[in-house]
């Protein structure tokens, strides 16, 4: 019986290619103590399969989703420092990393090979702010441990999964502080890349990320939800290399668009195209007939959003700007 | 770069820089004992009924009974409050506190709930369940809350540099426009009347590092007066707490503070009709910001620095009364945090003019009428550019007299860079029921406009925010009477009032950054009970008073961010508030003890916070001659050494100390007694 298992999983495993990538975030270029924050208007940033959207403000000159950082102040409390990672670069001494505010969340877009994939895993520390805030309390915010030391205060990050417009109920939790022991001297806060293991959450279009604190007031949590994320590693296992559409044939355009996007489809047997926002959720779906479909993105607000093209051959997942 | 703005947190930094060094620090007592043990509400409550008691049992009721304080004696229309409960006070009476500021004087006087960070910090008002914008604040009849925040630290305010208080409860936007909701404090100044030329010095050293100098000097001339006062105070605030009975002492750091200030005045009567006044006073001060008790260290500063001028003409004619007034405000206050790599410097300037007319007819119909203008202007990074309003309101006030009985109607529309606000209309009445008895009884829409930074400041400012407004109601009875050489009097007011498009800093669904938005609407209702008792004879004086506040004050909308239940108590408006003094003279020496209670009040981070009670006493010895005098006085404060809380992770002092000296001098006018300039 048991070899009986393991020829099956042998025979699924050829029809598959368990192909990995990794976002390093290195390509980036940033030369140390540098970061990107979207005042580019690049809506987000791609790097190995995943997509980190950015939202950024030009009238308030403020950003929101994810940015790109190579800081390395380890030092300096407070929201000016927002960029850096208390580990004071990337993990494995790179240079660049990724930094989100996660309240109440914030999402990460598996694309190309990923999309609908699993994530292997990802290394995780706290962003400098958050940390020494906790470490020390701020003009807002309590030192962990309260007046006493004894408070069971706690900083988790709670990650789930999209797939098909649907959250997840499932999720990876990870203690980025925790006072709850009985012993104080057991207390910590974590200042290392800690490398998290993601594939019991399985296939997923996109992550999303959300930071919880024992500090809560009457305006929410009061811990500063900032995270450091490095070294995203997905899998491109979850789709038969044979049954994956290519771009080659499906163009998409215009892309930024301003009103709708045309989906070429070059088949004869119908296809459907899903467009999803950036938490991963079906905006709309439209059946795509062989030549010009058009998609209305009017009422849509400026950002990122993704379409994903499918049909009895497979799929793909492009991603377009509406401006 | 700035910063993202998810980091962005709406609940403001608090304040304050460096100090001097003193030499009274042993003086202060740690605090040990657990919170919230006395029940002295009780107590103090059944103190008020005892009180009360003897009232009912006077058999002999000779002559109305004469207030310890003394009324204001304005002509203004305007200035006089029919139907609302007030309270006053004069120079005698305020002379005694020079040495505290504002905050601490209203809250040990008037019984009013303070809400203060510690010593010397900020401190602001909840009067009758309104909110720090809700209290105006009057300075020589020109209101100066802050445009930006819409509040004063009344931390910042020298008892010293005032003459006369006037205490309004209740709403009277009708007369003093936007903010006054829950109250109107009314401070001025006049030269003081019994003499030529005077000098006064003061000293106060105490507990923590405390510092007082002050000088007050006056001339006057024929028609012209001059007034000038110096102050100079510092503290290290560097008091001893314990968080719990079985923990270490702690100190208090990062908490000094430095203040000084100079307020010239001049006073001119040009012949026996005019007169005109000029107040200028400046003042700087530099404050540390302590950390809170669940913070390992602060480095944070607050400089203030502030001038403020008031000119007054009044011109009294045969048929009619002229007065125009005018106010130019700078105010600046730099923030520093050398621990977080910031500093914010933020700025405004106000001028203010008013000229209004008033007559009376057959002695019963009194009229007045007048504008107002007020330009203010004002800095902060947060601004995407210095934003500017112009504020203008016509305003009317009539006042009837039927016998012993007054009825007054007071009228007041505003408008805002061209936007007519609501038309704001007050209604009051008093007057005598029987020969002790007076009633009183108000009615009034009331508004508060939306601050600059509510409206500008980035990212949340919201340029289409409205003011809040509604309306409130108060009656009240009021009971006098002496007998002999005893003294009564008993008040009981009950109020209701209703704010709608409460301004809150808030996160709508979808939204990554706070904003301002009207969102919720406030309905604030209580019960007042003032009782006092009084006797005196050839040497002695004795004076019982007692004092009981019962507010509610709901949020009437549920909230989810910031998180609010409908119905439920505003955060640090405490619902039971109780207050009893007892003040015993003998020839030049007065002992005086206070007691308050301050019911449990909701906080943002911490949930309720334990009610507590406070004493304090007072010993003062004062010797008056002909032509100087000096005055003694000592000061112990939170006498029991209760440890409390005001302000959630804000440690307050334990049993503290003060003591002064001053010294006067007189030169008296003789038999040409001057007539006080208001």
């Amino acid at each position: 019986m048991r070899q009986f298992f393991i020829c099956l999983l042998g025979s699924i495993s050829l029809s598959f290619v368990s192909a990995q990538t990794t976002a390093t975030f290195e390509s980036f270029g940033l030369a140390p103590d540098n970061f990107l924050d979207g005042g580019d208007n690049s809506g987000g940033f791609s790097d190995g399969n995943v997509f980190l959207p950015n939202s950024y403000n030009f009238d308030y000159g403020s950003w929101s989703g994810w940015a790109i950082s190579s800081m390395t102040d380890t030092l300096t409390a407070g929201y000016t420092n927002q960029f850096s990672a208390i580990t004071g670069g990337g993990y494995d001494d790179s240079d660049t990393y990724a930094v989100t505010f996660a309240s109440p969340f914030s999402n990460l877009i598996l694309t190309e090979g990923a999309a609908g994939g699993t994530v292997e895993g990802l290394y995780v520390t706290n962003n400098t702010y958050a940390y020494l805030s906790m470490l020390n309390g701020d003009s807002f915010a309590k030192k962990f441990g309260g007046e006493t030391g004894d408070d069971p205060d706690f900083f988790l990050l709670t990650i789930k999964k999209y797939l098909n417009g649907t959250l997840s109920t499932d999720s990876i939790d990870f203690y980025l502080a925790d006072y709850r022991f009985e012993d104080n001297s057991q207390d910590y806060i974590v200042k290392e890349w800690t490398y998290l293991d993601l594939t019991a959450l399985g296939d997923a279009d996109s992550l999303q990320f959300s930071l919880t604190s024992s500090d809560v007031g009457q305006y929410g949590p009061n811990t500063p939800a900032y995270l450091c994320l490095d070294q995203i590693t997905t899998l491109d296992v979850a789709t038969p290399v044979k049954d994956y559409l290519t771009d080659v044939a499906v163009r998409i355009f215009p892309n930024p668009t301003a009103e709708q996007v045309t989906v070429h489809w070059p088949q004869h047997q119908t296809g459907n195209a899903l467009l999803l926002d950036a938490q991963g959720q079906i905006i709309k779906r439209e059946q795509l007939f062989s030549g010009d479909n058009q998609i209305g993105m009017q009422e849509l607000p400026a950002g990122p959003y993704r379409i994903r093209i499918q049909s009895e051959d497979g799929f793909l997942t492009r991603q377009i700007i509406k401006q | 770069m700035r910063q993202g703005n998810t980091g962005w947190r709406p609940n403001g930094a608090p304040l304050p820089r460096p100090g001097l060094p003193t030499d009274l620090s042993s003086w202060h007592c740690s605090v040990s004992q657990p919170e919230g043990t006395m029940p002295a509400f009780i107590h103090l409550f059944a103190v008020c009924l005892l009180l009360s008691l003897p009232l009912f049992s006077v058999a002999q009721i000779d002559t109305l009974l004469q207030l310890p304080t003394v009324e204001i004696s304005e002509t203004s229309v305007r200035s006089q409050v029919t139907g609302g409960r007030t309270r006053n006070w004069d120079r005698a009476d305020l002379r005694a506190f020079a040495h505290t500021n504002l905050a601490e004087w209203l809250g040990q006087q008037s019984g009013l709930y303070i809400k203060s960070y510690g010593s010397g910090s900020i401190a602001t008002t909840s009067i009758r369940g309104g909110s720090a914008a809700h209290t105006s604040v009057l300075w020589n009849g020109l209101p100066i809350p802050s445009p930006m925040l819409g509040q004063l630290d009344f931390s910042l305010f020298p008892l010293g540099f005032i003459d006369r208080a006037q205490l309004t409860y209740g709403g009277n936007s009708a007369a003093w426009g936007s903010g006054a909701i829950g109250g109107v404090l009314s401070l001025s100044n006049e030269m003081p009347g019994d003499s030529t030329a005077g000098l006064d010095l003061r000293s106060t050293l105490g507990s923590f590092g405390f510092q007082d100098y002050q000088l007050s000097g006056y001339y006057r001339q024929g028609r012209l007066g001059f007034q000038t006062r110096l102050f100079y105070r510092s503290a290290d605030n560097d008091f001893r707490y314990r968080i719990r009975p079985d923990l270490a002492e702690q100190v208090r750091t990062h908490a000094a503070l430095q203040q000084s200030g100079i307020l010239q005045s001049a006073y001119w009567k040009p012949d026996a009709r005019q007169q005109l006044s000029i107040h200028v006073w400046a003042q700087q001060s530099d404050r540390e910001i302590p950390p809170t008790t669940v913070q390992n260290q602060s480095l944070a500063t607050q400089a203030d620095r502030f001038i403020r001028t008031a000119l007054h003409w009044k011109r009294i004619g045969p048929q009619m009364i002229w007065q125009a007034r005018l106010g130019l405000f700078r105010e600046i206050i730099d923030y520093r945090d050398e621990q977080i790599r910031l500093q914010a410097l933020t700025g405004f300037w106000t001028t203010q003019a008013e000229v209004s007319g008033s007559r009376a007819w057959n002695g019963n119909h009194h009229l007045q009428f007048g504008i107002t203008h007020n330009w203010v202007t004002a800095r902060a990074d947060a601004y995407a550019r210095p934003p500017e309003q112009n504020r203008t309101a016509p305003f009317l006030v009539y006042r009837y007299h039927l016998g012993d009985w007054t009825l007054q109607f007071n009228l007041r529309e505003e408008i805002v860079d061209g936007k007519l606000q609501p038309l704001v209309p007050g209604l009051g009445l008093e007057g005598p029921v029987s020969r002790h008895l007076r009633f009183r009884a108000k009615v009034s829409r009331n508004y508060r406009l939306p601050t600059l930074n509510d409206l500008y400041w980035q990212p949340g400012g919201n340029p289409d925010l409205l003011p809040e407004s509604g309306w409130s109601q108060e009656a009240g009875l009021e009971w006098r009477a002496v007998t002999g050489a005893h003294s009564w009097s008993l008040g009981i007011t009950a109020f209701n009032r209703h704010i709608d498009n409460w301004i809150l800093w808030s996160r709508p669904d979808g939204q990554s950054f706070w904003s301002s938005n009207n969102i919720t609407k406030v309905w604030s209702r209580g019960l007042e009970y003032r009782a006092e008792w009084g006797w005196r004879s050839s040497d002695w004086q004795l004076q019982l008073s007692t004092a009981y506040d019962y507010i509610r004050s709901t949020n009437e909308i549920g909230i989810t961010s910031p998180k609010l239940e409908r119905g439920e108590q505003l955060i640090y408006v405490p619902e039971h508030q109780a207050f009893g003094q007892a003040r015993l003279q003998w020839r030049q020496l007065q002992l005086q003890y206070r007691h308050t209670y301050t019911g449990p009040v909701g906080s943002l981070n911490v949930g309720q916070l334990s009610g507590y009670d406070l004493g304090s006493t007072g010993l003062t010895y004062h010797l008056e001659k002909s032509n100087w005098g000096s005055r003694l006085y000592l000061q112990i404060n939170n006498l029991w050494n209760v440890p409390y809380r005001v302000i959630e992770r804000q440690p307050m002092p334990g049993r503290h100390f003060q003591l002064g000296l001053q010294l006067y001098f007189r030169r008296p006018t003789g038999s040409q007694v001057h007539q006080p300039i208001p």
